[in-house]
């Protein structure tokens, strides 16, 4: 059996399917990106400072990368026609030549995407209570909670407790300066690695998710018969629904703050209302710092920002005004040339409240700080998480190279494997090239929004 | 589409010749959306200095002559069937209304009045 | 056309020759990755009964902690996943009717209604009905269905992990989905979490499905079958592909969002200073919940029309088949369909009158609300029409399509005060809105579906249906719907509010309200059925016994389907011919099973679609497919796309 039209055009329409099809999919792709785009516009537009969200942070991008992917798309989407017209004219090496150079722009473009990506996930900010912002990178994996337990009590009618699973296991300390590096082995309760635990009767705990369930169970019975007890008038029986066990030896964990709840200088409590008790080892971030940002913080008080006391450091201090007027100077002409005030939105705008800070130091704590975990309102490294611009940037750019993986597959899989199609049926071909390039088109046509949405303004 | 030798060396050309006009107005939308008052002066500075509507407006007017060379010259769409134009016309309308609608869905006019008029007795 | 064209039971067909040289592909091949359109529809078929089965199963459980909050659910109570879910009585708890209600309405719709009315039906009977003789992209379509698989698989998996299933209502609204299930350690194997993850399969099941659609209805028409020739059904199937094809997309942004929500802790729809239990929210914040709710319902208003119109689109082949009557406005019912279709994407924030959108959208909205009745109101009463005058063959089929016209309709009616505002402050989610669209999706839709499992069923397997067992199914149902939906409108209406789980017997003001006196006689029959004390008044909330009463027995009266389905396979009334029903679209120009590749000649189509009863004519019904002696036939397909 043969479907019509597969590959010449049908009279009254005048398109073959797969033309048909692939416009369908287009279409679909629109309402995707269209969706995309009402979200960053509903996002944007919805950011209200006095409400406490954070400002759109603009031009945070290094530019030249979106630059560079903008130019190679171009390209890429030239060498993809080219192709097709060679295929078209029959000449397979020209289409397989231009086909090479349109992988080969992909590639770029994913090189680039990477780098740009690997930069933000190493650079972290910290937002603080009154607003203030740090940027620069963290020190090791200061920004865990450190703690040392000796037990921990768990809540038998909750779920199976998997988060001090999920936390690492303190290292070996580094003898020069004492800095926690590394945590890579996972430590999971059934790991030997682990110290053993005894339960309140001094009874050993071997497997602990088993015991674990057992108790949850019997707990639950309990809970039950209690109560035809109390229907029938028989007396209840007392239950416990929290149970301690204790470390046979401290053991020590670095807990991602963002899996507990709770926390003070004897305990620490996770999501899963399981708490560690012990001692707090340490709990402030260290941060070597590169820029103090105070967008979020009026024009007129930034002196007595809450970073400077941390900070502490009047030279790093008074140079960064310096650079904060220097910009401000910059814009001024501007407005005054038109007998305005600088509005304080430009007041308070990136490229004023945003400066550099150099801390003098010396050796490997040059320019790091120390931030204690209560003066931190969010800390989050530049990953989709930090706020909702770089949620719907790394969205939206991901998906969007999630297509141009996609589309390099294909058209690299008719560059590879076509031939014999080629020779059987070269329209075919043609047409399944010309029904790749309209996807390879598109792409090109979401980043054209792209780069001035998310990199220029 | 026809696909006589000539008219393929035509196409070349017109390719080529969009390429490069892509690329020069992705120059021009660099230098209207980098710091100009730093770099160009006010020549390209259509708005205030640094990101400004104006700015981001000229911005997107260039992206959508972009996407309109691409859409019509790369993917043929200057000579398809009407078919495509019909259906990429009810996607292009669902797409806008979904923008539209869903921010203007913020916008109370009712509310902004009353809330003026509050405001002159308080 | 092929020759391959051995039919599944090898049954022999005069007319046609075998060609013996191909050979048959292995079992596999042929009918569990197959790419044959009907063999695919009836995977699809089988699959979508299934989670029909367990959307019902669901809803009985919630049925009953609605009835009897206060006592423990028969049967279950010892089966191990229960145990974990139930209270330590044996009861309901809220968070397993939270888990039912959730995955009751999405398995309903998505794994539900939507792969039944568009998969199944619209696979099987589409390109018989256009004479093509597979879908345009075969591989697709096969493609389309494992992702359907895939999703419904994850949907049931996600019952057995340690968070359950889903629970935040089919709506999944945030930020109450985004912050569900976050005290599991292992984010990825949430309920929560695998929702988002098969909704994305879905999605692109649907978003496949949707191109094939259109592709073929455009593309692969056979000669003759201009576009205002084509059964209203096929029209019907492709504004319902336009509508997958580009509502479906914004809702998988929101899912992709929620997404990133939960597994790497963005604030898409999280606002600035959430707390939970006094927790604050460990997020950026400023998201909108907003925004989740209107990607969503950008595709959940359409996807209402997806579960309507393939249903009126079976209604409308059904009724003229079986009164021997034209379509009525056969050309209007398509303009309605298509500008139903293009309203649909516009109605969406009525599902978002109380969020306090601006007052000027929420008038648009309302218009183009009230605006899209008006198309609605139509197709129904082409249909209602189209029997006028008939010579009604009162079978099962038939009376299943002759039950959904007002049973739709009531659904349709009570859905009109919603279109405005100041009503909805007081109905917004109350039972009301759920006796609503339950009357358009279960006695409407699924009774449209009935029809046609009973109406197309001759043509794969040659047999009928028993209409003895039709009817059985048919009594019973149409009377229970209507006891388990009716009351709801009522209970609706004095404030119950949805999604309560013990039916409301928390809230004594409103559900202790009295419905009948002690002495009416409605209480008395009440009072004898659920053997209480006579003379004792009937509240509001005794309602719920009816309905949960009638729940049960909708499910008995499953029961002669089932078997029916069954056994009519094997031991049916044979049919005499290859169109038993008499009908004139083309679906019945095909042998008995269509063959793979469908057509032994080339069809044609000489007509209209539905030359019932024409005056002069010597049968009362002329095939599509039949060539007349007049010069009105016209085999040549007009050029109605621009041609260049
Ligand atoms: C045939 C008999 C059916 C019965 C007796 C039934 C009953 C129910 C009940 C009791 C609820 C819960 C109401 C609440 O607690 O708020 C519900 C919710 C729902 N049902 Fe059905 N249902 C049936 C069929 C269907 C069908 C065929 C669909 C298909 C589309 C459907 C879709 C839904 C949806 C979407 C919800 C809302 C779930 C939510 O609150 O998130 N139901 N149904
Ligand atoms: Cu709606």
């Amino acid at each position: 059996m043969e479907i019509p039209y597969e590959v010449t055009a049908r009279r009254d329409t005048g398109l073959y399917n797969a033309k048909i099809g692939i416009w369908l999919f287009l279409a679909s792709e629109v309402m995707l990106f269209g969706g995309l785009f009402s979200a960053y516009v509903f996002l944007r537009v919805g950011v209200d400072p006095a409400q406490g969200d954070l400002p759109w942070p603009t031009s945070v991008q290094k530019v030249w990368i979106g630059f560079a992917n903008t130019l190679v798309l171009i390209a890429s989407s030239v060498f993809v026609v080219l192709s097709w017209v060679e295929l078209k004219q029959r000449n397979w090496r020209k289409f397989q030549f231009w086909m090479g150079l349109v992988i080969a722009c992909a590639a770029t473009f994913m090189v680039l995407k990477s780098i740009e990506y690997k930069a933000k996930f190493t650079h972290t900010g910290i937002v603080l209570t009154d607003g203030s912002v740090i940027e620069g990178e963290v020190i090791g994996k200061t920004n865990r909670i450190e703690f040392e337990a000796d037990s921990v009590t768990v809540n038998l009618l909750g779920g199976v407790p998997g988060f001090v699973g999920s936390v690492y296991k303190k290292e070996k300390e580094d003898g020069d300066h004492g800095e926690a590096h590394g945590g890579h082995g996972e430590v999971e309760w059934e790991k030997a690695s682990l110290p053993g635990f005894t339960d309140a009767s001094g009874q050993e705990v071997g497997n602990f998710k088993s015991w674990f369930l057992a108790e949850r169970a019997k707990v639950k019975n309990t809970l039950a018969a209690n109560k035809r007890a109390a229907r029938n008038g028989k007396e209840t029986v007392k239950v416990e629904t929290s149970a301690t066990l204790k470390a046979k030896e401290p053991f020590t964990v670095l807990a991602d703050p963002h899996f507990t709840v709770a926390h003070g200088a004897d305990s620490l409590a996770f999501r899963d209302v399981v708490t560690l008790n012990g001692k707090l080892v340490n709990d402030t971030v260290s941060i070597h710092l590169h820029e103090v940002d105070l967008q979020m913080v009026p024009f007129e008080n930034q002196k007595d920002a809450q970073v400077w006391t941390l900070v502490n450091n009047e030279a790093a201090k008074t140079e960064w005004f310096e650079h904060r007027n220097h910009a401000r100077d910059h814009i001024k002409p501007y407005y005054d040339k038109r007998g305005l005030d600088i509005p304080r939105k430009k007041l308070q705008d990136r490229h004023v409240s945003l400066q550099a800070v150099h801390l003098e130091g010396e050796g490997e704590h040059a320019g790091v700080i120390e931030v204690p975990r209560d003066a931190i309102r969010f800390i989050s490294n530049h990953g989709p998480r930090y706020n909702v611009y770089y949620a719907i940037y790394f969205t939206m750019t991901g998906l969007h190279g999630l297509h141009v993986l996609g589309g390099a597959l294909v058209l690299a899989y008719m560059m590879f494997f076509g031939k014999k199609l080629y020779l059987k049926n070269p329209e075919h071909m043609a047409n399944r090239v010309e029904v790749g390039g309209l996807f390879w088109h598109f792409v090109d046509l979401v980043w054209i929004f792209l780069f001035p949405i998310m990199y220029l303004f | 589409m026809a696909s006589s030798s000539e008219d393929m060396e035509k196409h070349r050309k017109q390719y080529w010749f969009v390429g490069w006009l892509l690329f020069g107005c992705t120059a021009l939308t660099l230098i209207v959306g980098i710091k100009q008052y730093y770099n160009f002066g006010e020549i390209f500075d259509f708005g205030a200095p640094g990101v400004d509507g104006p700015d981001f407006a000229v911005g997107l007017v260039i992206a959508c002559i972009k996407a309109s060379l691409v859409a019509l010259i790369f993917m043929h769409l200057n000579h398809e069937r009407g078919l495509i134009y019909k259906v990429l016309l009810f996607t292009t309308i669902f797409a806008v209304a979904l923008m539209a609608l869903v921010l203007f869905a913020k916008w109370n006019p009712i509310h902004e009045a009353i809330a003026n008029i509050q405001s002159q007795f308080s | 056309m092929s020759a391959n064209a051995t039919s599944a039971e090898g049954q022999a067909h005069e007319g046609h020759g075998h060609d013996h040289d191909h050979h048959d592909p292995p079992f596999w091949r042929k009918y569990i990755f197959s790419t044959d359109h009907k063999i695919i529809g009836i995977q699809y078929g089988f699959t979508a009964l299934v989670f029909l089965a367990i959307g019902f199963f669901l809803m009985m459980v919630m049925r009953w902690s609605i009835a009897f909050p206060d006592r423990p659910v028969p049967l279950l109570a010892d089966l191990p996943w229960f145990q974990a879910w139930l209270d330590a009585d044996g009861k309901v708890t809220g968070e397993l009717y939270n888990m039912f209600g959730a995955m009751h309405g999405t398995i309903m719709i998505f794994l539900g209604i939507v792969p039944l009315a568009f998969g199944a039906f619209g696979n099987y009977v589409t390109p018989l009905q256009i004479g093509a003789p597979d879908m345009a992209f075969p591989r697709v379509n096969m493609a389309s269905f494992w992702c359907y698989f895939v999703g419904g698989t994850l949907m049931i998996v996600s019952f057995f992990l340690p968070s359950g299933a889903a629970k935040v209502g089919w709506t999944n609204y945030s930020p109450l989905a985004t912050t569900t299930d976050q005290q599991f350690a292992n984010q990825f194997w949430t309920g929560q979490t695998q929702w988002l993850f098969a909704m994305v399969f879905l999605i692109t099941s649907s978003l496949l499905g949707a191109v094939n659609f259109i592709t073929t209805i455009i593309n692969l028409r056979a000669r003759g079958l201009t576009w205002m020739r084509l059964p209203f059904f096929v029209w019907a199937m492709l504004v319902t592909g336009f509508l997958l094809l580009l509502a479906f997309p914004p809702l998988e942004v929101a899912a992709i969002m929620q997404l990133m929500d939960r597994m790497f802790g963005t604030s898409f729809f999280v606002p600035t200073g959430l707390s939970i239990n006094g927790i604050p929210f460990d997020g950026s914040g400023g998201g909108s919940p907003l925004l989740y709710q209107h990607l969503f319902w950008f595709l959940g208003h359409p996807e209402v029309y997806v579960l309507i119109l393939p249903a009126i689109a079976i209604v409308g082949e059904v009724i003229p088949c079986h009164t021997r009557r034209p379509l009525w406005g056969h050309k209007t019912m398509i303009y309605a369909v298509m500008v139903l279709g293009f309203l649909s994407f516009i109605v969406w924030a009525h599902h978002m009158y109380l969020t306090g959108m601006g007052t000027a959208v929420s008038t648009f909205f309302q218009t183009t609300t009230v605006l899209i009745s008006v198309p609605s109101v139509i197709l129904v009463t082409c249909l209602l029409i189209s029997m006028w005058g008939g010579r009604i063959r009162f079978n099962s089929a038939m009376l299943f399509a002759v039950a959904f016209i007002p049973m739709f309709g009531i659904g349709g009616l009570t859905g009109l005060p919603l279109a405005f505002n100041h009503i909805v402050l007081h109905l917004h989610d109350t039972y009301y809105v759920i006796g609503h669209f339950h009357y358009v999706v279960a006695p409407g839709t699924l009774f449209a579906l009935f029809a046609g499992i009973y109406h197309w069923f001759p043509k794969h397997t040659g047999r009928f249906m028993s209409e003895r067992l039709g009817r059985w199914h048919f009594w019973p149902s149409l009377v229970f719907m209507n006891g388990v939906f009716l009351p709801m409108l009522i209970q609706g209406m004095a404030g119950f509010h949805r999604r309560a789980f013990d039916g409301g017997s928390a809230y004594s003001q409103i559900s202790g309200q009295e419905f009948m006196g002690g002495d009416s006689l409605f209480a008395s029959i009440f009072n004898f059925v659920f053997q209480r004390a006579a003379g004792t008044p009937v509240e509001l909330i005794d309602l719920n016994l009816i309905m949960s009463a009638s729940a049960w027995l909708l499910a008995i009266a499953q029961v002669p389907f089932i078997v029916n389905l069954f056994w009519s396979i094997l031991h049916g009334e044979k049919c005499h011919s290859d169109n038993p029903w008499r009908a004139t679209t083309l679906e019945w120009a095909t042998p008995t099973p269509p063959p793979h590749g469908n057509f032994i000649d080339e069809p044609v189509a000489y007509r209209s679609p539905y030359e019932y009863s024409v005056p002069g004519a010597t049968d009362d019904f002329t095939p599509q497919f039949e060539k007349g002696a007049d010069g009105t036939d016209n085999p040549e397909p007009e050029t109605a796309l621009a041609a260049h």
